[in-house]
């Protein structure tokens, strides 16, 4: 029986589902995650580190207190440049459970996310047929952005105290760090800075430290 | 089943991260100069016949080669805190030349860095120019309208 309840809660991975109830014992803790997604990505497109981070406590039955935390360091290679960017980003908020079956659990909430970074251009090449080349540099900037977001996450248990499981994020952009030198530019922890509200999705693996 | 998820989740990750844009338009920073004379206290567009224009130091290469314009627009020297234009009509010439930082900008992550140009000083000669007003002294690679030329 349980696995075949875990086998549906496995299809509702991938399905968004109606509030509904359900039974099961919870165990209780402190879930640390890591974005499997966002690492896994910057390895494929080689530019550097994006190591997210994730915690999450019960509070009370069906409430989690969440903390995300980022950290990216990228070299973007581009035509006549190379882009660095350093950044820090955090998001904070809860999450009510709209299902949960033993130890796993669909949830709904919001967020409020931070970041702080800075980028620098280096190896500046702008192409002048008529008065010759340009090579310079872009001196970085320091820059801040707020975001709130409504998501919506699945955790299911893999096997005891490890899980894994996604957050798809609605964002909206509450404020943004003017750039001077970019037309757009990639905001740490939210996307896009041209995009007054975007979707992200985390795909991330947990361990529990029970209590 | 989570297995297949895990793979399904990977593969996700793999075609999200293989969509890479291409750059389809990397444009030019411009300064743009309209063309005016003066009748009655009225300010009249003018177009004006046979025009050449050539960057100072760059007499082997025109910009613009007996045109009839009303506006010419010119790019500026990167490389240099001034950039001068002669421009040619019949057998008068006058120069103009602009004194003017440059600042590299990211137009996109595909297509890369272009310049952006802020004026601090300009002159020019009265052969046949009256007057040049500069109404907007940042040049980007937005359209815009950045000097008045009054003949």
């Amino acid at each position: 029986m349980k696995s075949i309840l875990k086998f549906i809660f496995s299809i509702l991975l991938m399905l968004p589902v109606a509030a509904f109830s359900g039974e099961g014992e919870k165990e209780r803790g402190v879930r640390i995650g890591f974005d499997l997604s966002s690492a896994a990505l910057s390895f494929m497109e080689g530019e550097g580190i994006d190591a997210g981070f994730t915690a999450d406590m019960t509070w009370g039955d069906d409430y989690f207190i969440i903390a995300d935390a980022g950290y990216v360091n990228h070299i973007r290679t581009g035509p006549g440049y190379e882009l660095s960017q350093d950044a820090l980003y955090t998001r904070a908020g809860v999450d009510y459970s709209i299902y949960s079956f033993e130890n796993d659990v669909i949830a709904t909430g919001f967020r409020y996310g931070f970041s702080t970074y800075r980028h620098k251009g280096k190896n500046v090449l702008v192409e002048d047929d008529y008065w010759g080349d340009y090579r310079g540099i872009m001196p970085a900037n320091n820059l801040r952005s707020h975001w709130i977001e409504g998501v919506f996450s699945l955790k299911t248990e893999l096997f005891a105290d490890v899980f894994i499981g996604w957050t798809l994020r609605g964002k909206v952009l509450l404020q943004r760090g003017e750039e001077e030198n970019m037309e757009e530019w990639h905001i740490p922890g939210y996307g896009l800075s041209g995009q007054s509200s975007t979707l992200g999705f985390n795909f991330y693996i947990f361990y529990r430290i029970p209590f | 089943m989570t297995k297949r998820l895990l793979i399904l989740t990977a593969i996700l990750l793999v075609v999200i991260s293989s969509c890479e844009k291409e750059c389809y338009h990397k444009p030019k920073t411009m300064l743009n100069a309209d063309f005016f004379t003066i009748e009655d206290e009225e300010e009249l567009e003018v177009t004006l016949e046979g025009v050449s224009v050539y960057g100072v130091g760059r007499e082997d290469s025109l910009l613009y080669e007996n045109a009839d314009v009303g506006r010419i627009s010119l790019l500026l020297d990167g490389n240099s805190e001034e950039t001068g234009f002669v421009m040619q009509v019949g057998d008068m010439a006058d120069t103009l030349t602009f004194h003017h930082t440059e600042t590299p900008f990211l137009y996109s992550y595909e297509c890369g860095y272009i310049l952006h140009f802020e004026i601090k000083d300009y002159g020019y000669t009265t052969n046949f120019i009256d007057s040049i007003d500069v109404v907007r002294t940042k040049i980007t690679h937005r359209y815009e309208k950045h000097i008045k030329v009054y003949f």
